[in-house]
């Protein structure tokens, strides 16, 4: 079925325009201080997530199963937890000028779902009929979108570190935020990406572990965020140094998340045509 | 960790220079340094391994199969010789995971006592905890009585322990101390993960079964047998395949022991092994029935012209072979449609024909000697059918399923569709055992724990000294293991320099001139202001 004409597309793709309104606010409000503008992006951030919700529920609707099984949907659910973390970072620290540095991220996630196929798979491949789909699926598309968030923590930590005038107190507690972020994405993706996948993969394949170029994907990223922690907590690589690797650690999860579409295996259940 | 006394040291050196080496290599093995080294080196690894697979198909022995006329050229050389056939398996990849392993053994031993001592004691402190600059200290007019400051503490489930005199008292409350271990687990777990990845990578098996209904097969190294009873493909309107599933049964003489329906996330266990419904495929080898349309002729109605022989006698042979159906575009006026089974000769109806399945490839090809099988998938299926009349063989004609219009052969020309065949679809059961699953199911699960336990729960303690000074009390903080109030959402830098427990805590025991005299940073905060 080809759904570039179905209502979960045309929510998403309101979705997408709230989102780019409420870059656009964030940077007005940069540029005024006016805490209005700022406001109103929370509220874009707000309406989107939820308008990106009914999207996904449609979706679910109409294909009849939990909408996180393609690469579209994966990236759609990956925007929604960055949107939705910004919003609540936002509400929770005031500090307007997180939303210039990481709805951009928000909106890069989201063009690049837009650019997907947007079909809907009313029947699932056998392999994919599991709860485990739910689990494995959701938690790993949730912890890549706290390591959005992070990247674009880190992102706003660089640019403020050149900065005259930045206090060394505002710069750890942007590290602070960014630690956390990190926090709340590795559990997730360590017991949602790898642990549900590879008991999902002992149950449907045989075994835990195929070396499948997605796995390696991620095992390289676990690795990485990994290292990160340790280097964070032995090694003391606070700040900049911490920013950088937070960074690189995104634009692996992008690679990662974009080499289905040319390294195949077992993960590449989508039919780009 | 203090170091030993160099004296000491030097005298381990000379003493016994193998312990020495063991305890440099500890040391190595222990330093987070070389952890994040390994943890380098794995990814990297993995990268190029990735790369290996994926753009390298030939490689090791397959390379020297491949290309065993060519084994001089350097390329070639190389990648018989240096670039690993499995790469994940390789020895340098195996060396890297057991010096993981190592690493992560070493951090154990070494983090366990400490962990653990931190996870369970409470130490009251002394003065000079209070003189570092974590210290938050004011002046209070509330009188500290400990009891009530204990209840404080124990209200919110901290383990309190108190010293107290007439005019002073130290206090050391801790709660959720058992997060310091969530890290030692998260290692420990990895480790017996590596320890059962490694196991089931060197000792584990798998193959796969290709079995018809009726199918059966003896379990190694038991007296059961699995026996396939039925399998089917389930499909959706559209012609999805929604599910493929085997009804199997394991038997031990003629008790049957257990039925399942092995289907793609429902495997089937037993003596450790593990069939998973894998695959399917049509048996090549094999037709269930076969469908045919025919345009059954009308009382008097001539088909098929003379017979076959003489209506092409004219042509050379090769040409009769590969001579275009006579039916060509040609509507069917009278369809009919017939089943038939392999070895059943039936009658085509108002003809005095009878038609037979001769042979039934699933992939037709034109091979050097003649049509020939081209793959078990059903990608061009055709069927030879043997012509009779009045008993007598006329010939043969190959029917394609994806080419309605075309028949090739020496048979007489009659119109005939093939329409549709059920093959017998054989289910492919992958058969493996784990022999390390254990390991991996423990490392899962203390992983698990310990990610939950160092990621979810934050180990806190405070630190408090009460003074009494005349009718006031002198009161120092230190709270360790949470994060402080944000700067932007307070009024004053010392809000932002203490914990929202210590803000709660000088809701009671007031400081004096509206904020405490000291806190961690005080002295830019100060100028900031």
């Amino acid at each position: 079925m080809e759904t570039s004409a179905t209502p979960d597309i045309t929510f998403f793709t309101i979705a997408f325009a709230v989102y780019v309104a409420a870059m656009v606010g964030f940077l007005i409000r940069s540029a005024t201080r006016k805490d209005v503008w700022g406001w109103l992006g929370v509220g874009g951030l707000l309406v989107g997530s939820v308008l990106q919700l009914i999207a996904l529920g449609i979706r679910w609707k109409l294909s009849g199963h939990v909408p996180l099984a393609s690469m579209h949907e994966y990236a759609s659910i990956m925007s929604w937890m960055a949107a939705g973390s910004l919003a609540v970072l936002i509400i929770q620290t005031r500090r307007f000028e997180l939303g210039s540095y990481v709805s951009p991220l928000v909106i890069a996630i989201m063009a690049i779902a837009s650019l997907l196929p947007t079909k809907i798979n009313e029947q699932l491949v056998p392999a994919l009929q599991s709860y485990w789909l739910h689990i494995h699926v959701s938690m790993a598309a949730l912890s890549e979108g706290a390591f959005a968030v992070s990247c674009g923590l880190a992102i706003y930590y660089l640019v403020k570190e050149r900065k005259p005038g930045t206090t060394p107190a505002e710069l750890a507690r942007l590290d602070l935020l960014n630690r956390r972020a990190i926090s709340i994405g590795y559990p997730l993706f360590t017991l949602g990406a790898l642990f549900a996948g590879a008991i999902w993969a002992y149950n449907a394949w045989g075994t835990f572990w195929s070396w499948d170029p997605k796995e390696v994907g991620s095992w390289i990223i676990w690795l990485f965020y990994t290292g990160y922690l340790h280097a964070r907590y032995k090694r003391n690589w606070q700040g900049r140094r911490a920013a950088i690797l937070a960074i690189i650690g995104f634009v692996m999860i992008i690679l990662s998340f974009l080499g289905n579409l040319f390294l195949g295996g077992k993960h590449a259940y989508e039919d780009l045509g | 960790m203090a170091s030993p006394p160099t004296a000491e040291r030097s005298s381990r050196k000379t003493g016994n220079p193998i312990s020495e080496l063991i305890r440099a290599f500890y040391a190595l093995l222990c330093d987070p340094s070389f952890a994040i080294f390994v943890i380098i080196t794995l990814a990297v690894a993995s990268i190029l391994s990735m790369v290996i697979v994926d753009q390298l198909p030939f490689r090791g022995e397959m390379a020297r199969m491949r290309f065993a006329e060519r084994l001089d050229e350097p390329w070639i050389w190389f990648l018989v010789n240096v670039i690993p056939e499995h790469p994940y398996r390789s020895a340098v990849f195996r060396t890297l995971l057991a010096m993981l392993s190592l690493s992560l053994l070493a951090c154990i031993i070494k983090r366990w006592r400490f962990q653990w001592g931190q996870a369970l004691s409470n130490p009251l402190p002394n003065d000079e905890r209070f003189e570092s600059a974590r210290t938050v200290g004011w002046v209070s007019r509330t009188a500290v009585v400990p009891s009530e400051i204990a209840a404080f503490f124990r209200s919110r489930l901290f383990k309190v322990d108190v010293e107290s005199a007439s005019d002073s008292m130290r206090l050391a409350a801790t709660r959720f101390g058992i997060a310091r271990v969530g890290p030692i687990l998260t290692h420990v777990g990895f480790l017996l993960l590596v320890i059962g990845g490694l196991l089931m990578a060197s000792t584990g098996s798998s193959g796969m079964l290709w079995m018809r209904p009726g199918d059966w097969v003896e379990i190694p190294n038991t007296d059961v047998r699995l026996e396939v009873l039925d399998f089917e493909i389930e499909k959706t309107e559209r012609g999805q395949i929604a599910d493929y599933i085997a009804t199997v049964q394991l038997v031990r003489d003629t008790t049957v022991i257990k039925n399942h329906r092995l289907e793609v996330n429902k495997p089937l266990r037993y003596a450790g092994y593990s069939f998973y419904q894998a695959s399917y495929r049509s048996d090549p080898t094999s037709l269930r029935t076969l469908q045919l349309v025919f345009d059954v002729p009308l009382d008097g109605e001539a088909i098929g012209g003379s017979d076959a022989q003489e209506s092409s006698s004219t042509m050379p042979p090769e040409m009769k072979e590969m001579m275009p159906h006579g039916q060509k575009h040609l509507e069917f006026h009278n369809p009919q449609t017939l089943s038939m089974q392999p070895g059943e000769r039936i009658t085509l109806p108002n003809t005095s024909y009878t038609a037979e399945i001769d042979t039934f490839f699933t992939d037709f090809r034109m091979g050097q000697d003649g049509p020939a099988q081209g793959s078990p998938e059903a990608r061009n299926p055709a069927v030879r059918l043997g012509i009779y009349k009045d008993g007598v063989l006329l010939g043969y004609r190959w029917h394609f399923l994806f080419h309605p219009d075309m028949a090739i052969g020496s048979g007489p020309e009659l119109p005939i569709r093939f329409a549709s065949f059920d093959g017998v679809m054989q289910t492919g059961l992958e058969m493996s055992t784990h022999p390390g699953s254990a390991w991996v199911w423990a490392g899962l699960a203390i992983m698990t724990l310990g990610t939950l336990m160092a990621f979810l729960i934050r180990h806190e303690r405070v630190l408090l000294r009460a003074r009494r000074r005349g009718e006031d009390w002198e009161i120092d903080w230190i709270h360790t293991g949470t994060g402080n109030q944000d700067p932007a959402l307070v009024d004053h830098p010392w809000q932002a320099a203490v914990s929202s427990l210590a803000a709660r805590f000088m809701d009671t025991w007031k400081p004096e001139q509206g904020g405490p005299q000291r806190w961690p940073g005080q002295e830019t905060s100060n100028s900031g202001e």
